[in-house]
């Protein structure tokens, strides 16, 4: 009997230790959906998250240095996106999209441009002055500015 | 120089006329909405002067699927350098799918904040105007019913700025259009569509947004006229000129539509913090002349809570509009003047005198409203580009009908 209870302590032991494992292993996954947003290394303004939310509702055009802003955005669905617009916008999806719809049909404005991968951003921002994107935090290189992570 | 030179020469001119300096981009969005609707019981049906029913809200006894469908594709060309040409074509049920440009205009973005627009748009008169055929855009089937009936002027030619600006921390866009609409009304009293004219309307438009919160004012004035006078000389006038009374042309301009002042006024409020959403809007329509309703009010309050994919809502609208009491005094004063009793002697004289005055009353306040509006609802984003949506609507009318509706729409963007 007391076999018997010492081998289903160990059992239960080792089914934590997979368990444990099991985690360790989703772990890096969540780690990775930590959002950066990410400027042109020689963009010094000073920009704060609600001027990034503000950019990508269309209610900011321009960084507080004069600089006409290019927003880049990711594919709908995409981790990045869906952590970002969640975490920095603070809308869901399809408020987003709403919300966009009332901008597009009215002529008031244009979405940001839609890149397929946090390599293309990086990529856009590194060349562009005027670029601001989002990307994985995992995913940033020194040949940009992070303005923040969330 | 020979002719194969001069050709060449101007075959590389014209290469550097065509080629845009900036690499043309094109860009199409579009929309449709699709909406099934019926009435509960057609027994609380108003009926117009010849006794036919009157739908509410474009619905009848008979299951429709038709009159509200909207399909509309829009194509903008981003020019370079801020110059943007944007045209939206439309599609409406209600039309037999006759598809129309509903907009066709040019932009130039002068600075960051100053956009300059010409040709042929929306008049942003409600909070919902500009994309009130996207049903996907907002979270009613249609926008309140009666508030947002402007007799079909909807879109204007003209010229528009917007300017939009941060004060403090508000996001403030400031709206300035001028121009003239021509419009065809359906009047369910008269055989024939008749035409309608907006001319020197000039309206300016102030929101200012701060997070969640927006709050919007607007006000136009516009000359209005409306082809209706020959209809009223023929069926008003006429008949009493009969008994001997001509009214003076500025007596009947009273109730004509020629070229009178018309001022809209309106106000907003819209709370959206993501979880839940409230909006209030209030306008009013002043006509200086006309015997049709005048001035006619009406606000409603509406609002939602999103539960995940899910989005309940209510909305209440009043509506109440008054006479134009002005113009009928003024006909009034001539039918006064005319001593009728005289005329017919005093028995008849009366009965007389109180027929025509109150044939006149009636015309003026034929089109008089009084309505409470109640709509259920619930918004369901199925799709990431497509909303389902169920709405339950009745009013109460100052007759005491009560008019019952079911209604679904589905609204795609893509």
């Amino acid at each position: 009997m007391n076999t018997d209870l010492s081998r289903k302590l160990a059992n239960a032991g080792l089914l934590r230790r997979y368990a444990i494992g099991a985690l360790l292993l989703i772990a890096p996954s969540f780690a990775s959906a930590e959002i950066a947003v990410i400027v042109n290394l020689n963009n010094k303004d000073k920009i704060t998250m609600d001027d990034v939310q503000k950019t990508y509702l269309a209610k900011t055009k321009t960084f507080p240095g004069g600089g006409k802003i290019v927003a880049l955005d990711q594919a709908e669905g995409s981790t990045s996106r869906v952590e970002f617009v969640s975490k920095v916008v603070k809308k869901d999806e399809a408020q987003m999209k709403a919300y966009w719809s009332r901008l597009i049909f009215t002529g008031k404005g244009v979405p940001p441009k839609t890149l397929d991968s946090d390599a293309a951003v990086l990529e856009a921002v590194i060349s562009n002055p005027n670029a601001i994107g989002f990307v994985e935090a995992d995913s940033v290189t020194d040949k940009v500015r992070v303005i923040g992570t969330l | 120089m020979n002719v194969k030179t001069v050709t060449r020469f101007g075959l590389s001119a014209l290469a550097l006329a065509i080629t845009p300096a900036h690499a043309v981009e094109l860009r199409f969005d579009g929309f449709a909405t699709f909406v099934v609707g019926q009435m509960l019981d057609d027994d609380e049906l108003a009926s117009d002067a010849q006794g036919n029913l009157m739908p509410y809200r474009g619905f009848d006894d008979q299951i429709n699927f038709q009159s509200n469908n909207v399909f509309a594709v829009q194509a903008r060309a981003d020019l370079g350098d801020g110059l943007t040409a944007t045209a939206q074509i439309t599609a409406k049920g209600a039309d037999d799918y006759d598809a129309k440009f509903s907009w066709a205009y040019f932009s130039y973005e002068l600075t960051p904040e100053l956009t300059i627009s010409a040709g042929q748009m929306r008049i942003p008169y409600f909070f919902y105007s500009e994309t009130l055929d996207v049903g996907y855009s907002y979270p009613f089937v249609r926008p309140p019913f009666n508030t947002y009936d402007i007799g079909g002027f909807d879109n204007i030619s003209g010229l528009k700025a917007e300017w939009q600006t941060d004060i403090g921390n508000w996001v403030s866009r400031v709206t300035m259009l001028a121009g003239r609409a021509d419009t065809t009304l359906e009047i369910s009293q008269l055989p024939d569509p008749v035409k309608g004219q907006v001319s020197r309307l000039g309206l300016f438009a102030w929101s200012m947004n701060y997070d969640a919160f927006t709050v919007r004012a607007i006000y136009s004035h516009a000359n209005l006229s409306m082809d209706l006078n020959d209809y009223l000389d023929a069926v008003a006038f006429a008949p009493i000129s009969a008994v001997g009374i001509n009214f003076s042309d500025d007596a009947r301009h009273g109730a004509y539509f020629k070229n009178d002042s018309a001022s809209f006024y309106g106000v907003a409020f819209n709370y959206d913090p993501g979880s839940y959403f409230v909006t209030l809007e209030s306008t009013a329509l002043n006509l200086k002349n006309g015997f049709m309703q005048n001035p006619s009010e009406g606000t409603y309050l509406n609002a939602g809570v999103r539960i995940g994919k899910f989005t309940p809502y209510v909305t209440l609208e009043h509506v109440e509009s008054d006479y134009n009491e002005h113009g009928y005094r003024r006909l009034m004063a001539e039918v006064d003047s005319a001593d009728l009793p005289q005329q017919f002697g005093p028995q008849l004289g009366p009965i007389v005198y109180s027929k025509v005055s109150s044939g006149l009353k009636q015309l003026f306040t034929s089109s008089l409203k009084e309505e409470n509006a109640y709509n259920v609802g619930v918004r369901y984003d199925f799709h990431p580009a497509a909303a389902l949506k169920l709405e339950y609507m009745t009013s109460k009318t100052k007759t005491d009908l009560s008019p019952q509706a079911i209604a679904a729409s589905v609204d795609v963007i893509f």
